[in-house]
């Protein structure tokens, strides 16, 4: 099994005698994200996010299933997140780490149990028929904040997701192809954005969205998940060093702002790429008219 | 002289011909020789041809290093045992060590002995060359010249900062491209097209530039690996970060780069 090789000792104490000089090694602020892409498929639900050379790639489905038992009005809505050894050799497929377990937890954390999605839209016939959401995350290159990147493509991925329209006429259940009604959005209540701080020096050094190579040498770590109103879904701080209350209020102060930029980025480019399916679809009718 | 891109399978349409009787057609990295006379290609990448040497090869930006003799690279001490140390040779994109491991005897240093070795912690940064690399088995470091058996530069890299680029940039930062720049200045004169074209980059513009003002320590490791060093952690960072941008860079480009960086320093 290979193991991520840990920075030279040369490396370690260069990055660290930079921070204490308030120098970044890529040049940024202590307080400034990667520069973050966000591109969408041909299909709909499908979101590649780049941030820096992080990439995660998110792809949302949707199928007919019965719900469960105990909650007959409820869809059903999952996120699955693996960690292979496409994103980094140091990754392998089928064995759970640590790593893994928590990134699996803090993304369904912040999505599922914030209650990001109406499962109760999903419902097509009480106890008997609903949608079946889940979003898989790809990770397909590994650079440092996989919780925030991954975070943005499953929001952005859900955002952009129509699913087929149903119509419901007694006991039958009419699933309309995309071709014949206009397919619908899936009803989202809020979108929570995670933001993860790193901490160097006895916490008097934090970061927004660490590098591979700042968060191997961290002293510790948290994750604050807000949405743009303010409202925070969790604050996750597995171990590593103790962080005062004040630290903290500060920390969610900035992720705030943070925050609200990366939900306006996402919504400039959803509606790009809503404008850009419009022209494409007017273009293709005006063909076929043509033709005729 | 037309560079040619091939991709792995393609044929090598033209090969020189030897000039005098003697000497042989010299194939290298890159390509492969299958009797009677085909030299096929087995990576991405472009063809170069000196008819002089009578040497073909191929020029490419690969993602995993592969060692081979004679190389310098940059390696990370993971351990030692009672007769040599085990290093990783990281390639610049590839993090994980067990790609490659290393070997470095503990005498593979300029006038070491059993009792004057240095001594080497795990995590140290070392600058090494190739001794040995074959197909099946871990290559083997030194930390001297082969011919002079001195340091020539070669042993541990203490401070700095070790950067990442791509391992054709370390290819070129090292010289390589500076014979490619010849190869088709010569190439050009041969044409007669000379004065077209405009200038060809030997891919270190920014080195000389950056040289020219700043006063830093820098060892370039074939593994797309970069150690710098210099009295200021603003130097350091400054010319890291101008080598890492410069990759896609024209000559003048790079210049112009530098005098950037350097007015915000």
């Amino acid at each position: 099994m290979p193991k991520e090789l840990e920075p030279s000792t040369c490396e370690k104490n260069f990055v660290l005698e930079a921070l204490k000089e308030n120098l970044r090694i890529d040049g940024r602020n202590f307080e400034s994200f990667r520069e973050l892409e966000i591109s969408f498929g041909e299909d709909y639900g499908l979101a590649d996010v780049q941030l820096g050379k992080t990439r995660v790639l998110a792809r949302v489905s949707a199928e007919v299933s019965k719900p469960f038992s105990d909650r007959p009005f409820d869809g059903i809505f999952q996120i699955t997140t693996e960690l292979g050894p496409m994103a980094s050799p140091a990754f392998e497929t089928g064995r759970f780490t640590e790593q893994e377990v928590l990134l699996a937890r803090l993304i369904e954390k912040a999505i599922r149990r914030s209650n990001a999605i109406d499962t109760e839209s999903l419902c097509i016939v009480a106890g008997q028929k609903c949608w079946a959401v889940r979003v898989d995350v790809h990770f397909l290159h590994h650079d440092g904040g996989l919780i925030d990147a991954s975070c943005i493509a499953a929001v952005a991925a859900l955002q952009h997701y129509r699913r087929p329209d149903v119509s419901v006429d007694g006991e039958k259940v009419i699933i309309h192809t995309l071709t014949e009604r206009v397919p619908v959005p899936l009803s989202i209540l809020h979108i929570p954005i995670c933001v993860t701080y790193s901490f160097y020096h006895g916490g008097e050094v934090s970061l927004v969205d660490a590098t591979l190579q700042e968060e191997q040498l961290r002293d510790g770590d948290m994750t604050i998940t807000l949405n743009k109103f303010g409202e925070v879904c969790q604050i996750a701080k597995a171990g590593g060093l103790p962080i005062g209350a004040l630290a903290l209020l500060q920390c969610a102060r900035i992720a705030l702002v943070k925050v609200q930029e990366i939900t306006a980025f996402l919504q400039k480019r959803l509606e790009e790429d809503s404008a850009a399916r419009t022209r494409r679809d007017n273009l293709l009718e005006s063909t076929a008219q043509n033709a005729r | 002289m037309t560079t040619m891109l091939l991709f792995p399978g393609d044929v090598v349409p033209e090969l020189p011909t030897p000039q005098k009787t003697n000497t042989a057609l010299k194939v290298g990295p890159g390509l492969t020789y299958t009797p009677p006379d085909k030299v096929v290609a087995h990576r991405v990448g472009e063809l170069h041809v000196d008819d002089r040497k009578c040497a073909v090869w191929m020029e490419g930006n690969g993602k995993r290093y592969i060692p081979s003799l004679n190389d310098a690279v940059i390696a990370t001490v993971l351990r030692s045992t009672s007769d040599s140390y085990i290093l990783a040779i990281p390639s610049s994109t590839s993090p994980a060590p067990a790609s490659i491991q290393a070997l470095l005897p503990h005498l593979a240093f300029p006038q070491a002995t059993k009792k004057t070795r240095p001594i080497l912690h795990p995590g140290c940064t070392v600058y090494a060359r190739v001794s040995l690399a074959n197909k099946h088995m871990d290559p083997e470091l030194e930390c001297y010249d082969a011919e002079s058996q001195k340091a020539e530069g070669f042993g541990e890299l203490k401070g700095g900062m070790v950067f990442n680029v791509s391992l054709g940039m370390a290819r070129r930062l090292l010289g390589d491209g500076k014979k490619i720049r010849q190869l088709q200045l010569r190439a050009r004169k041969a044409e007669g097209t000379e004065a077209e074209g405009g200038e060809i980059s030997n891919g270190m513009e920014v080195l000389e530039e950056l040289g020219r003002v700043l006063a830093f320590e820098i060892a370039v490791g074939r593994n797309g690996r970069v150690w710098v060093d210099s009295e200021d952690t603003k130097v350091t960072l400054c010319v890291g970060s101008c080598i890492q941008k410069s990759e896609y860079l024209t000559g003048d480009e790079q210049r112009a780069l530098v005098r950037e960086a350097l007015r915000k320093l």
